[in-house]
């Protein structure tokens, strides 16, 4: 059998394909790493710092692990969906009860998304207490605030599919808020529904975004995050930080043309420092092995909801009767919650745009170097107390909106 | 040749060359510009519809004295109210103020009720409660040929506008 294997791999086939040897020395995993076009997303060697598993808790790692989950159960769903106002919750019935496997289909694309949702904010929390934003690393945490606002759109855009009661409401108050905008309120909701209601223009707008424009601007935003994790040094550290430095190595760096390729940023970075660089380990198996972990425990956990949840479908959509209470997807019920008591100038642009605009500004808001690498730095308590506070608030008028608002958006007791 | 030669050639090459390679590119880069933000009108005028498939605006109710004073007539299916108040018909629009959500009237309390974030109008469509910003919208109304009430919901009226 072994005889077999080892004649396999060295065909001329094999050869072909796989153009390095076993990875059982530092060579071939270095081969391994760079080789594979799949695999040198990673760098050859990354530091030991980064590969603790309660720095980052693999979060960033995982939203893109759901990604991928999404695409291909979405993949599937589009064989069946049909995205007419008069076909469309049809087709979802069909995939839930006729089609094999379609209900465990749809719940893991349903859970999976929500899933993302709460991943890509635990992520953004984990890089902000750990100080993760802060030089060279400001400019990837505009990009993540982009892909955070990307996953909402496509959870957005995705609610209406169903056409069912709950997604005809959720997006008719939704896009209503848009009309918060000043001025062009109107117009800007007019180009989001391709119409003044929401009809067959809007669900066929929200397909396509959905389906193909959302993901397509995520996937490249993806890869320009990850391929700026790399070359700012990979993932943050205490020692791995960046110190102005009296050695120019920039300006040293530029009469070796060799350089080019192999000093990306963090040589910069390592030879600034006063401290030690990181020890650096091999990313094949160390890497590799708990990203196989972290994915085979998603995966199970959420193969695991979609056989014992189902994900929501009300009745057909009815758009001559309010359901009572209506509400947004719990990822915007707090910001329902705020258009309860305001109008939609202030839930619906206002407070979203400034919130946006304020989480890119963070890393250029206080340029300091306090704290890089450690969760809850003591001498960031400051900024970390205003971060907690917003979210804190953030949650609480979530769990308002979702448990104890009943009709009318009266007060009411979730028991 | 030694940098201060070069660059005294430069300057002797003067101004005069610069400037036309500088208005060259600046050509270039109008004409570029210009051809980027022409595209991206074209693909947001794209995007704006002209012909609408939505139903029409116009819609015809009863006649008029289908609606006896006092009367609140729900036409559900072009979410507006046929009101009489006793000094004429208007048509009431059921378009919450707020974000669009349908009002219900509650013929005991005289008020309409939205059932989306809880605001209230009274029974002349005031908006009296929660946060809607302003009373309900009233559409254009007339009688038509066949005598029956033509209503216009494209067209807004101030609260005055009655047929009688
Ligand atoms: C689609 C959503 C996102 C994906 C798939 C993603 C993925 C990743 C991955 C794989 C890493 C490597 C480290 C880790 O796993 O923690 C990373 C790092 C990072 N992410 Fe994201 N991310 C996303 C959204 C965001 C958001 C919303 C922010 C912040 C607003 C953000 C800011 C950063 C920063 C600054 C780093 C570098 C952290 C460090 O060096 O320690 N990302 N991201
Ligand atoms: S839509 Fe009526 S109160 Fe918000």
């Amino acid at each position: 059998m072994n005889n077999i294997i080892e004649k396999l791999k060295s065909s001329r086939l094999a050869k072909s394909i796989i153009r390095h040897g076993n990875p059982d020395n530092d060579l071939d995993r270095s081969l391994l790493m760079n080789n594979n076009f799949f695999l040198h997303l990673h760098p050859v060697k990354i530091n030991k710092h980064g590969l603790k598993f309660n720095y980052t808790f693999g979060l960033g790692g995982i939203s893109f692990f759901l990604f991928l989950i999404l695409v291909i159960t979405g993949g599937l769903l589009m064989f069946y969906y049909i995205p007419s106002t008069e076909k469309a919750y049809k087709s979802v019935l069909d995939i839930v009860y006729t089609v094999p496997y379609g209900r465990i289909i749809r719940n893991m694309h349903r859970w999976a998304a929500q899933g993302m949702v709460v991943a890509v904010l635990l992520h953004m929390c984990r890089v902000f207490f750990t100080g993760s934003f802060k030089e060279p690393r400001e400019f990837n945490w505009v990009i993540g605030v982009f892909l955070f606002v990307l996953t909402l759109g496509l959870s957005f855009t995705g609610y209406l599919l169903p056409w069912d009661q709950l997604a005809f409401w959720a997006i008719t108050v939704g896009s209503d808020m848009a009309k918060g905008v000043p001025i062009i309120g109107e117009e800007v909701r007019f180009l989001l529904l391709g119409g003044n209601i929401v009809d067959q223009n809007a669900l066929i707008r929200f397909y396509t975004l959905h389906v193909f424009i959302l993901p397509a601007l995520a996937v490249i935003l993806m890869f320009v995050h990850f391929w700026r994790v790399r070359k700012d040094g990979g993932i943050s550290s205490p020692k791995n930080t960046y110190i102005n430095s009296s050695v120019n190595t920039e300006k040293e760096s530029q009469k070796k043309t060799y350089t080019l390729m192999t000093a990306p940023k963090n040589l910069k970075i390592t030879y600034g420092t006063d401290k030690e660089p990181d020890e650096l380990v091999m990313t094949y198996p160390n890497l590799l092995i708990m990203e196989i972990i972290a994915g085979v425990i998603v995966f199970l956990l959420l193969l695991l909801m979609s056989v014992y949840f189902n994900a929501p479908l009300e009745e057909l959509a009815n758009p001559l009767k309010t359901p009572n209470p209506a509400k947004s997807p719990w990822y915007f019920i707090a910001l329902q919650e705020i258009v309860s008591h305001t109008t939609a100038f202030w839930g619906g642009f206002f407070i979203p745009a400034a919130a946006i605009i304020i989480l890119m500004a963070v890393p250029y808001i206080k340029p300091d170097h306090n704290g890089v690498g450690v969760w809850f730095a003591r001498e960031r308590k400051k900024e970390l107390i205003v971060f907690a506070s917003a979210l804190g608030l953030a949650i609480l008028l979530t769990i308002i909106g979702q448990y104890f608002r009943g009709p009318g958006w009266s007060f009411v007791l979730p028991f | 040749m030694n940098d201060n030669k070069k660059e005294s050639i430069i300057s002797q090459i003067t101004e005069k060359k610069i400037s036309r390679k500088k208005l060259i590119s600046m050509i270039g880069l109008g004409a570029f510009s210009a051809s980027i933000f022409t595209s991206l009108f074209a693909a947001v005028r794209f995007l704006t519809p002209k012909v609408l498939y939505e139903p029409s605006a116009k819609f015809s109710a009863e006649t008029p004295d289908t609606y006896k004073v006092g009367s609140v007539e729900f036409v559900s299916e072009k979410k507006t109210y046929l009101v009489n108040d006793g000094k004429g018909i208007y048509a009431q629009s059921a378009i919450c103020t707020h974000l669009g959500c349908t009002v219900n009237w509650q013929a005991g309390e005289k008020e309409y009720h939205c059932p989306c974030h809880g605001s209230k109008f009274d029974k002349d469509g005031k908006n009296i409660a929660g946060p809607a910003p302003r009373p309900l919208d009233r559409y254009h109304l007339i009688k038509g040929k066949d005598g029956r009430i033509v209503v216009d919901t494209g067209k807004i009226v101030d609260e005055n506008a009655r047929l009688t």
